[in-house]
């Protein structure tokens, strides 16, 4: 995964090159650049707590999904994503004990606050699973969605071939 | 008791008469356009087609072209006032751009170009939740999604399923290839999400006609396990939308397999043979990703022009009282 990453940034660095072969510097602010190595091992460390971070995400969507087209099953609601709420907690926790490079640090912020965006629209849910109000669902998808465009511009710093084609 | 059953009988009737009343109204004639969401570029043509696999030195015409560009096909289907999209494009250009696409516009923009807006779209048929195909779901304020409930419940029981090499995402290490839950990402489910949660979805089970004469026609697992057809009355005859269920026009017409992704390929000749029957042939059926896409070797689609970003549209029928909207 980490060869296919590097491989990826450093074959988009090298495709911006000019015709002539001399080498463009490269912007502290680009987002495509090669990862240095404690870049790349930071990358690698927030990586599995990401892939939980979207996995939780999509089962918020499901389980908005199925209590409004299923039934209006609150105590499923309830039941489905208070443990999303504690795993999005677990996530800011453990996020917050990486090493951060300096260098990636406002890139570290930025997901921080993509994690507690998630766990943020957890927590609305189930307001509305104990307390009803179903058009806060809406801010808690809204919430989600922008944290799922957030996740997006990390990505394109730390994991520029996130997703792949199938 | 009597004057109760009789109450029952009169109401019973007139529910019957009405009934017939709608089925016996004329069908609505639709006017078709299809517009090119984005283009997937070099893509090894036994990917897509297995059996169209490059053979180096073959001589025959079904192994000799080594890769193809696939559009992903949007239908805009106008009946009477409803304006309705088959399918939706791909919305987060980071997606497709990782995915080696490009002539991605948006679709409002391209809608401008037939003089329509996206207010004026009331409903979205998907063919499948996949990423290239339920996109842009939120830049359609007006509109109603139609979604099979069986596509959203096979969703959810793949990416659950236990085993990781069977729940495998696009984000997984090494890509998903075909696995179950291939194709679905967050910011898509979202969009779908969003829809449901303003009251704007319309959870499809089986079939469903939409409007006299358009109508939804299941086809589970002939490219995902909730995919449907839509079948649209125009002046050509019937068309039938197929969505990734009918990526190849060509793989319609000779009887093979396309784009397999969590597809049953028995179901997937099936849904072939169902475009033959309602269509009396296969030049009707309207493909997502076909490559001769725009051409006249793809017939439906040759009344072709460029639109924004190098991407293609077509004018493939048109209502009585229609105007033609090529520029």
């Amino acid at each position: 995964m980490l060869t296919v990453v590097v491989g990826y940034a450093l074959q988009r660095e090298l495709a911006r090159q000019p015709a002539g072969g001399a080498v463009e510097p490269v912007a502290a602010a680009d987002p495509v650049r090669a990862l240095s190595l404690e870049e790349e091992a930071y990358a690698a460390a927030l990586w599995p707590i990401h892939r939980e971070a979207k996995l939780g995400a999509l089962a918020m969507a499901f389980a908005g999904i199925a209590y409004k087209t299923d039934g209006h099953d609150a105590a499923r609601l309830e039941t489905e994503v208070i443990p999303l709420v504690e795993r999005f907690r677990a996530a800011v926790d453990r996020a917050q004990a990486l090493d951060v490079p300096a260098s990636v640090r406002e890139v570290h912020e930025r997901y921080l606050g993509v994690l507690a965006s998630y766990e943020h629209a957890a927590q609305v849910t189930v307001e509305v699973a104990r307390d009803g109000g179903d058009e806060r669902l809406i801010d808690a998808q809204e919430i989600s969605f922008r944290a799922g465009e957030d996740a997006l511009r990390v990505g394109d710093v730390l994991w520029p071939g996130e997703y792949k084609p199938h | 008791m009597k004057k109760v059953m009789g109450a029952l009988a009169t109401v019973t009737f007139a529910a019957a008469v009405s009934v017939g009343s709608v089925a016996a109204q004329a069908q609505t004639e639709c006017s078709v356009w299809l517009v090119e969401s984005s283009r997937f570029m070099n893509v090894p043509f036994g990917a897509f087609m297995p059996d169209r696999a490059f053979v180096p030195g073959s001589t025959s015409a079904s192994n000799n072209i080594p890769t193809v560009d696939l559009p992903v096909n949007v239908g805009v289907i106008k009946c009477g006032e409803e304006l309705i999209l088959y399918d939706s494009g791909w919305k987060q250009e980071d997606y497709l751009t990782m995915t080696g696409s490009d002539h991605w516009a948006a679709l409002p923009e391209q809608l401008q170009l037939l003089d329509f807006s996206a207010d004026d779209v009331t409903k979205i048929v998907i063919g499948h939740g996949h990423w290239d195909h339920a996109g842009q779901l939120s830049d359609f304020p007006n509109a109603v999604l139609y979604v099979q409930r069986e596509e959203l419940r096979a969703i959810e029981w793949a990416l659950n399923y236990p085993n990781p090499k069977i729940s495998a995402v696009n984000t997984d290490p090494g890509g998903c290839m075909r696995t179950p839950a291939c194709g679905y990402t967050p910011l898509t489910l979202d969009e779908i999400y969003g829809k449901v949660l303003r009251g704007q979805a319309v959870i499809v089970d089986g079939e469903m006609e939409i409007l006299p004469g358009v109508k939804i026609h299941p086809a589970f697992r002939a490219h995902t396990a909730g995919s449907q057809l839509l079948e649209v009355p125009t002046s050509l005859g019937k068309l039938v939308f197929g969505s990734d269920a009918y990526s190849s026009w060509e793989a319609i017409r000779d009887w093979m397999v396309a784009n397999v992704q969590q597809t049953d390929s028995v179901q997937q000749f099936l849904a072939y043979e169902k475009c033959y029957k309602i269509t009396g042939g296969y030049e009707n059926c309207v493909a997502a990703h076909e490559p001769l896409s725009y051409t006249d070797k793809y017939p439906l689609t040759k009344n072709a022009w460029e639109g924004p970003n190098g991407s293609r549209m077509a004018e493939i029928a048109l209502a009585a009282g229609e105007t033609s909207r090529k520029p």
